[in-house]
């Protein structure tokens, strides 16, 4: 039995096609080490002047065409004829393309995020009526998280076939509060008032100056637009902060704002609605 | 205003026996309790913590020294004079703008936080929604020289260069005071770095800082920040709301 074994063994270590195996494998795997170093150095070349996904992108391209031509030449290398692979991979590329159809259109179409860049890693986005921070952009799918903590996959295919608001794209942001007050209110110490609240305000900017417009006579009362921009990091703290101090001065000024109401006329202004009470 | 009054330093030596001190024209007091230093900033009958420290084991053996030293605000600061400055063509203005002082607590030699002397309302400078940066706006009027005392500011002098052919009303300017630094003169008065705007022939705007006129002059406070090569041209026109009149 044990010389069985090392007949074995002798066998394999004198086949003719040892060596070309072996110097296969060396290639084989020397190549892959050295298309990790390579692309590493990449990464590290493109530095911060590329955005993460641009780089992530940039380095597995680099890799999986590098191990695809290592194959080709150690195949061929191994005498395999190379008119039968590339025969084979138009076929199984075919029913693969078929197969696949959803995903690679996902890929291209993260490509395409990637170049456009409509948002970036740690903004905060709308799409289709989801708010969340963009925790990470990959190859099928970018990933949310939204204010309640819960996780959203979006395959890139979504992302470019719908509007996507970016809410963090700028460092300002308008806030726009709108009101209404009584008709028998004084506009003008209305506008005083609201911006005076405005200019005190810690998280409202001086600069771009608060927009304030009369907006339209509502059915209840008139309805107000007081525009005041701020730094968009502060959203929670103005909105918070501005609400209440409207709230408390327009009651201290006395400023009403109308409950919805409907005046009922009997036909004739001046004359009392005549109520009839009947007795039982 | 003078810099002697305006370092101010004391070492703590006992515990939960507060120390009561003025300093830039405001109240503070000092106390170490429970092996905390807390220092508080009086207005009236409020009391604002401004900072509540653990100190290390030893402090109160060796004492706990605490200094307050002037410092110039972070952000650069937008001045809206009350009446714009109006520049003819081919002339040079120049003029004093007192630039409210912070003060910078530091414990043991080791800076801890800002003082914040004066509250400015916030605003932003630069193109809307695009490059600029965050600053302070300062309701001051210009001064012609520097000879007034003043209880809590730094002069900055300003110069404005109308090297072109058309002149203009500045109805705001912006003052870079993160990248300036603070000096004492002889005199004891405390100044910046000067701030020249430059109109060329092309109407292209240029802004230098530049070290006072003054001589034997003292750094008293570094910049807070250095400025990018492209930071001054980055946010387009450091002379806002300018009306070029023919």
């Amino acid at each position: 039995m044990f010389s069985g074994f090392t007949d074995f063994i002798r066998s394999i270590l004198t086949h003719p096609a040892l060596p070309v195996i072996l110097r296969s494998l060396a290639v084989l795997f020397g190549g892959i080490l050295f298309l990790k170093v390579i692309t590493h150095f990449i990464g590290k070349r493109m530095g911060k002047k590329y955005s993460p996904q641009v780089q992530m992108l940039t380095r597995k391209g680099i890799f999986y065409a590098g191990v695809i031509l290592l194959l080709f030449y150690v195949l061929q290398q191994a005498g395999v004829k190379m008119s039968a692979i590339f025969g084979a991979a138009g076929i199984a590329g075919i029913a693969i393309g078929f197969a696949a159809q959803t995903s690679i259109s996902n890929i291209i179409s993260g490509i395409f995020l990637v170049s456009e860049k409509p948002f970036a890693i740690g903004d905060i986005i709308i799409v289709e009526g989801q708010l969340g921070i963009v925790e990470s952009m990959d190859l099928l799918s970018i990933k949310l998280k939204t204010f309640d903590n819960l996780f959203i996959r979006i395959p890139n295919t979504t992302i470019i076939n719908t509007n996507v608001t970016n809410i963090t794209r700028y460092p300002l942001r308008r806030m726009n509060f709108e009101l209404s007050v009584a008709y028998k209110e004084d506009l003008s110490r209305v506008k005083d008032v609201l911006l005076d609240i405005a200019a005190k305000n810690p998280y409202c900017l001086d600069d771009p100056a608060p927009y304030f417009l009369i907006k339209d006579f509502g059915t209840s009362g008139v309805a107000l637009l007081l525009g005041l921009w701020f730094e968009k990091n502060d959203y929670t703290d103005l909105k918070n902060s501005i609400m209440t101090e409207i709230l408390a001065r327009f009651k201290k000024e006395s400023i009403e704002i109308p409950f919805p109401h409907i005046s009922v006329y009997t036909g004739e202004s001046t004359k009392p609605f005549p109520v009839d009470i009947q007795k039982k | 205003m003078k810099a002697e009054a305006a370092l101010f330093k004391e070492i703590i030596t006992e515990e939960n026996t507060p120390l009561r001190f003025t300093a830039y024209e405001k109240k503070f007091s000092a106390a170490i309790h429970e092996g905390r230093l807390q220092i508080f900033l009086h207005s009236g009958r409020k009391e604002e913590l401004q900072t509540d420290i653990i100190l290390p084991g030893k402090a109160l053996s060796s004492g706990t020294e605490i200094a307050l030293s002037p410092s110039l605000p972070d952000k650069p600061l937008s001045l809206d004079p009350a009446r714009s400055i109006y520049v003819l063509a081919g002339t040079t203005v120049s003029f004093f703008i007192p630039v409210p002082l912070w003060a910078t607590l530091t414990v043991n030699g080791l800076p801890v936080k800002d003082i914040v002397l004066k509250e400015f309302s916030k605003t932003w400078i630069g193109e809307v929604g695009q490059n600029g940066d965050l600053g302070y706006t300062l309701h001051q009027e210009p001064m012609k020289d520097d000879n007034t005392l003043l209880p809590d500011a730094a002069y900055m002098e300003v110069i404005i260069e109308n090297r072109s052919r058309l002149s203009f009303d500045v109805k705001r300017l912006i003052l870079y005071v993160p990248f300036t630094s603070l000096y004492k003169n002889e005199a004891g008065y405390l100044f910046t770095d000067r701030q020249k705007f430059t109109v060329s022939p092309s109407n292209k705007q240029d802004i230098k800082l530049m070290k006072p006129a003054s001589s034997g002059i003292e750094t008293v406070a570094r910049p807070r920040r250095k400025a990018s090569k492209d930071y001054f041209t980055r946010f387009a026109t450091f002379l806002k709301k300018v009306t070029v009149m023919s």
